[in-house]
């Protein structure tokens, strides 16, 4: 019998959980592609088809990682997140699944108490639309703590609908035009010796401005629980990656932006 | 609308799409039924029509494309296909009553019986097969316990056509008694008691015209199949069956010379065959649903036509009337729909088949239409002369010898209700004692005026002649007693006539009453019982006079408060309608005039009164009459102003004018128009009204939400606001164009799109045709519109219900309906032509999932036809039957399916594969709402002001100023699109995977194993 089993150690549980929420809200089915050498990777998109959703958990990730074939595992993510709750931190989590499965085996293991619980949850077909990113050229990468701008997001979300930001040289601007008003944030690159993950840097090609959709962000942000820094990669008139980094692996958003003016 | 349904067969393809996964979209808009929509749907509290409702429609949808960055052209409907409009004028016939045309039945009839016959040899073994011989049964070898009621002596053609099954089955000779046989059995040839032979041709080859050469001999109505037969078919066979039986037992006087060369043998003949009639009435009876008797309700023939009867039902307004016919159930009120302007009032009777609810407005309504028809009939300018007047002497004959004939029937009730005690009888009797009534009121009569020494007791009918009408005229002049209520126009001359002085020449009956004479004496050699049923129906209503004198009198006012009750607000039509009737009502009134005058000089020199003649004279009074007692004696003004009929109430005339009724009334009888206006049938008017609904909620979210920075005070539905108020004194003049789709509403709209910077076409044709186009040109990315034919036009990418729900359109693609269900084009329009649309009106009784199964299991209309073809000739293909076929052979034939050999129309086909549409390759151009004109626009025609207009309006301009990019435009997009497994019944799921294999001939046969020889063989 050909499955693939992979364990993962008990702190990726929480961190597989939370990326699971962090995209709930955008995308509700989506398909968890397993492939031994690239781990699991997931890509999503909007039902605005605003927002794409890459996450990838590398091999490494887990304790042990097999896959003979490569399978496409069709969940609803609301169904996930409700079988992962079932399990705490300090348990062994085991996903398995045959070959063409029907469904997904999730069995999580005490091993002090010897408690194991078994779920299964039951596949979908879930059409998807692949989209073939290649790495762009960037024309600037901003690196900021990733607290910092899930509270510039949900700050700026009051005023506008949209944020527009801004990047020169020497600073980013979160700017956002609204009804009752204007506001605005400018971070200057910083390094912080001490706690690196505070740091702000910028990295540039070009000055760049573009403006995005506030509820967008907002559900990027969701994600600032995975990582303590956040990179945004801008070029003009293309739309914008976010990247979580993983311990082994990322979860990426690229949203499209919105123009200032008639394209 | 559309393909009837065809959305819910493809509803489980659709793929939710968010609104915002749209913008950018260029899309199609089938505009054409959104205004109809609006105009239909969206009404006030009191179900009035909100004044320029597609305006501020338009305006909100219009809104909600432009806030999700959608890009719409608008497509106007052009012109309806000839095709479109037959298929909706059908559709109203036979809504307005489900006649079937004599032909249809006589064919589905006799494929009936064949098909009961191939059935019968399938289902018995083979060796019992022979049993099915006929035995020629050489008349003269019939004796009188030997002849067989129910063969055919006429033609012995269709005798192969019937099995010998029936031989068993029928009537029984009942007595015992063994006669010795007569030799001869004579007639004399100038015996009045039987009808001549050209009458009987005459009336008997009117029947087989009816009967579309069916022979009412091989039905046989007790058999099981006669059962199975629809109702009212089973009552047209037994109608006329009876009918026949009575015309001297069905039988011409050379035939019965024949057959009964013994007399003794005829009497028994006869008396069977009374028993037959009795069966036959009982039958028709039952299949009438009359025998339940109940108190509420009262039927009563109708005099001139002995087989219908109307019937008056208490509710709580007064009574509620219908006639019954047909097979149409008697609880049910009439609708008089016809615009029938024939002088002869019985064919007006004829039509009346509509059904519809009763309730007091109808029935007035509908009351006011006939007798309309008949001050019509009566106003014509029927005046015939020579000709007429000859034709008349042949048809006095005749109606002399009927009558005569008819005469003796009667007296021989008395023996026959020994025998039967059947409703007819029963019926007889009470005519029996209508006449010693009649009688008993003649010689009161006699005693008071001793003026006509006529005798009237025993006496067969006489012949009846100018003089004797003169003579009942100047009866019913001088005495009101007798026949008052019979008709406002008698009754008017009855009150009028004592006035007018007396002149000398009878002229004018001479010529005018000729055509009704011939009418009447035909009908009367027609149903020879007719008279004493006249009379039956004639002498009940001896107690209405006393209605009518006060009535008559109160006539001219009344008429004046229903003429200014009549509102402003009429609907158009309706007033043009009475425009139409003014003349007619002062030709009537001059021709009351002129007869009184006649009549009192006729009745100066009578000297006979001749009871046929009355009712000659009366004869459509009594038509009116027996409508009357419903509508009781308001029936006079009715006719005269028969706008005013929809405002009165059956009991109470003078309740007529209330006010407040004004507005529901013109609201009913829009309803009335639209269908003949619209082209567009609703079959969900409650779903379309609920879409609406559920979208004013969706609005008002929406609303809220582009206002999110604004304090919004919504104080409820926009449709309810202000505008309304405003619009109030402008409501009254408008509702009357607001019940149609006005030129000015289409205007309306396009000059609101041009301000809006959006383009529209006028499509050639249909809209939803010229949206496919749109897209195959790659004008556009997709079509919005909520009308099934879309796809039948080729159309893909197809967006429903876009307005109704917050955030998920369903969206409905070609690719999907093709892999998931296995329909394409060509298949949706087969099925279309199953289930019906716009273009033809389906196969009765063929549901969507029957659609499905059809096609799965024939492939092909084709071979489905050719399949029933063959069925309908009698035979079965055993080898080749399923499960499937046998199933539909059996629904099918419940609902008398007839197909004919150009079933799968190819009209049709070439209708949706050919649509008449602009090829323009034009690419569209958009602008940017002009917000200035917008505001004008909406000032003036729905009283927004500025504030209102851009509350809505700005956020939705600086949105587009700043769309959404999406990321598809970025990256290149592959999709993956598996086949899903659709939530469907099973039924459907097997046909549409059966559909999907396609052409794999023959599919997986889960119940149904025997080796057969599949069906190839058959069509090869």
């Amino acid at each position: 019998m050909s499955s693939i089993i992979s364990s993962i150690m008990p702190l990726f549980v929480s961190s597989l959980l939370s990326s699971c929420t962090s995209i709930k809200d955008s995308v509700k089915l989506c398909n968890f592609n397993c492939s031994q050498s690239q781990g699991i990777t997931v890509q999503a998109i909007d039902d605005s088809r605003v927002l794409l959703i890459a996450l990838k958990i590398d091999a490494g990730s887990f304790q042990e990682f097999r896959c003979d074939k490569d399978l496409v595992l069709g969940l609803d993510l609301e169904s996930l997140s409700k079988i992962l709750k079932q399990g705490n931190n300090e348990e062994y989590l085991t996903l398995m699944a045959e070959d063409s499965p029907d469904n997904l085996m999730a069995v999580f293991e005490d091993k002090k108490k010897d408690r194991i619980s078994e779920f299964s949850l039951k596949l979908m077909d879930i059409d998807s639309d692949v989209l073939t990113i290649d790495d762009m050229e960037t024309d600037c990468t901003i690196t900021l703590p990733a607290y910092e701008f899930a509270k510039i997001a949900k700050d700026m979300k009051t005023l506008s609908e949209s944020l527009k930001i801004v990047v020169t040289k020497d600073s980013v601007k979160f700017n956002a035009e609204g009804q009752i008003g204007t506001g605005s944030v400018i971070l200057k690159p910083h390094t912080d010796m001490d706690k690196p993950e505070e740091s702000v840097k910028i990295e540039l090609n070009s000055p760049v401005a573009l403006t995005f959709g506030a509820k967008y962000l907002n559900d990027i942000v969701k994600a600032t629980s995975l990582s303590s820094t956040v990179t945004i990669k801008l070029t003009d008139k293309s739309p914008a990656l976010f990247e979580y980094k993983l311990p082994s692996g990322y979860l990426r958003y690229y949203l499209a932006p919105k123009f200032d003016d008639e394209e | 609308m559309g393909v009837h349904g065809l959305w819910d067969i493809v509803g489980p393809t659709a793929r939710p799409v968010r609104l915002e996964a749209m913008s950018k979209k260029r899309l199609a808009v089938d505009a054409s039924i959104w205004i109809y929509q609006f105009l239909k749907a969206v009404r006030d509290k009191q179900g009035n029509q909100l004044i320029n409702s597609h305006i501020v429609g338009f305006f909100r949808r219009i809104c909600k494309l432009l806030y999700f960055g959608i890009r719409p052209v608008f497509v106007f409907d052009g012109g309806a296909p000839i095709l479109k409009r037959q298929t909706i004028v059908r559709r109203r016939e036979k809504r307005e009553g489900n006649k079937q045309t004599a032909e249809q039945m006589a064919k589905n009839l006799l494929a009936r019986q064949l098909q009961n016959r191939a059935e019968q040899r399938l289902s018995s073994p083979p060796k019992s097969k022979p049993k099915a011989t006929f035995k020629e049964v050489s008349t003269d070898k019939l004796q009188g316990g030997q002849y067989y009621e129910d063969n055919n002596y006429f033609d012995t053609r269709e005798k192969p056509k019937e099995p010998a099954k029936k031989d068993g089955k029928m009537f029984r000779r009942q007595d015992e008694y063994d006669l010795p046989q007569l030799d001869s059995f004579k007639v004399e040839k100038n015996d009045q008691r039987m009808i001549t032979d050209y009458e009987y041709e005459r009336l008997t080859s009117d029947l087989q015209d009816e009967l579309g050469g069916i022979d009412l001999e091989t039905i046989d109505p007790k058999s099981a199949d006669f059962a199975r037969l629809p109702l009212s078919t089973q009552y047209i066979v037994l109608s006329h069956l009876r009918l026949r039986s009575r015309l001297r037992m069905g039988y011409t006087k050379q035939q019965l010379e024949t057959l009964f060369p013994d007399s003794m043998d005829f009497s028994k003949f006869q008396i069977q065959m009374v028993q037959k009639r009795n069966f036959l009435t009982q039958r028709l009876m039952n299949v009438a649903g009359m025998d339940d008797i109940d108190p509420e309700v009262q039927s009563r023939r109708i005099a001139s036509d002995r087989d219908r009867m109307y019937e008056l039902k208490r509710n709580e307004n007064g009574y509620t009337l219908s006639i019954d016919d047909n097979g149409q159930s008697a609880d049910q009120a009439i609708d008089l729909d016809s615009d029938n302007d024939d002088e002869d009032l019985e064919d007006v009777l004829e039509d009346v088949t509509d059904i519809t609810p009763s309730g007091p407005p109808l029935v007035k309504a509908q009351v006011s239409k006939p007798v309309r028809t008949v001050s019509e009939s009566v106003s014509n300018p029927i005046f015939v002369g020579e000709v007429e007047t000859e034709e008349k002497d042949e048809d006095q004959t005749m109606a002399m010898i009927q009558s005569l004939y008819d005469y003796a029937n009667t007296n021989n009730a008395g023996v026959k209700q020994a025998k039967e005690m059947s409703e007819e009888d029963q019926l007889r009797e009470a005519i029996e004692r209508s006449k010693q009534d009649y009688y008993n009121m003649v010689e009161q009569e006699e005693n008071e005026e001793q003026k006509d020494p006529f005798d009237f007791g025993p006496a067969p009918p006489l012949i009846l002649s100018e003089q004797s009408l003169g003579t009942n005229m100047d009866k019913v002049t001088n005495k009101n007693v007798d026949i008052p209520k019979f008709d406002f126009k008698n009754s008017l001359f009855a009150s009028d006539s004592k006035k007018q002085e007396k002149q000398e020449t009878p002229i004018w009956f001479q010529q005018k009453l000729p055509e009704r004479i011939h009418d009447d004496v035909s009908q009367k050699t027609q149903a020879p019982e007719q008279t004493e049923d006249e009379k039956a129906g004639l002498y009940h209503y001896d107690d209405i006079e006393n209605y009518l004198e006060p009535e008559i009198e109160s006539e001219d006012e009344e008429v004046d408060l229903a003429k200014s009750s009549s509102p402003e607000a009429e609907i158009e039509d309706l007033t043009s309608k009475g425009d139409e009737e003014d003349p007619i009502d002062l030709d009537l009134e001059d021709v009351i005039e002129e007869r009184h005058v006649q009549v009192d000089q006729e009745a100066a020199q009578k000297k006979r009164v001749d009871v046929d003649l009355e009712e000659v004279a009366e004869k459509k009074p009594i038509d009116i009459q027996d409508l009357e007692p419903s509508a009781r004696s308001e029936t006079p003004e009715v006719s005269k102003e028969p706008e005013s009929a929809r405002f009165e109430s059956p009991e109470e005339s003078n309740e007529v004018p209330s006010v407040e009724s004004e507005e529901p009334v013109s609201e009913s009888s829009k309803q009335e128009n639209q269908p003949e206006i619209l082209d567009y049938v609703f079959s969900d008017e409650e779903e379309l009204e609920q879409n609406l609904e559920n979208e004013e909620a969706a609005y008002e979210k929406f609303v809220g939400d582009v206002k999110s920075t604004r304090p919004v005070k919504s104080s409820g539905s926009f449709w309810s606001m202000d505008d309304e108020v405003k619009l109030q004194e402008n409501l009254k003049k408008q509702k009357r164009d607001a019940d149609e789709v006005t030129v000015k509403m289409v205007l309306d709209v396009q000059d609101l799109l041009s301000r809006f910077g959006l383009p529209y076409i006028t499509a050639p044709m249909e809209a939803e045709a010229q949206c496919a186009e749109l897209l195959r040109l790659n004008l556009v990315d997709g079509i919005i519109t909520d009308d099934s034919d879309c796809f039948l036009f080729g159309g893909d990418r197809v967006y429903k219900n876009m307005f109704n729900e917050k955030n998920f359109v369903e969206c409905y693609q070609m690719e999907d309906l093709e892999r998931d269900m296995g329909l394409n084009r060509q298949i949706l329009i087969e099925i279309a032509l199953l289930l019906g649309s716009d273009y033809t009106d389906g196969i009765k009784g063929v549901g969507k999932v029957a659609a499905m199964e059809i096609l799965a299991e024939f492939k092909s209309l084709e071979n489905f036809k050719q399949w029933w073809l063959k069925y309908q000739d009698g035979h079965i293909d055993e080898s080749t039957e399923t499960s499937i076929k046998r199933k539909l052979r059996k629904t099918l034939k419940k609902t008398g399916l007839f197909l004919t050999p150009e079933f799968p129309d190819k009209r049709v086909i070439d209708a949706y594969l050919h649509p008449e549409v602009d090829h323009d390759k034009t690419e569209f151009k958009w602008g940017y709402p002009n917000l200035d004109k917008l505001r004008a626009f909406l000032m003036y025609n729905v009283g927004w002001n500025d504030e209102k207009v851009d509350s809505i309006l700005l956020p939705i301009i600086q949105n587009m100023n700043k769309p959404q990019t999406s990321i598809e435009e970025f990256f290149p997009v592959e999709m993956v699109r598996r086949r899903r497994e659709l939530a469907i019944g099973q039924r459907l799921k097997n046909a549409t995977s059966r559909l999907r294999n396609g052409d794999d001939s023959e599919p997986p046969e889960m119940e149904q194993q025997p080796a057969q020889p599949k069906k190839r063989r058959k069509r090869a």
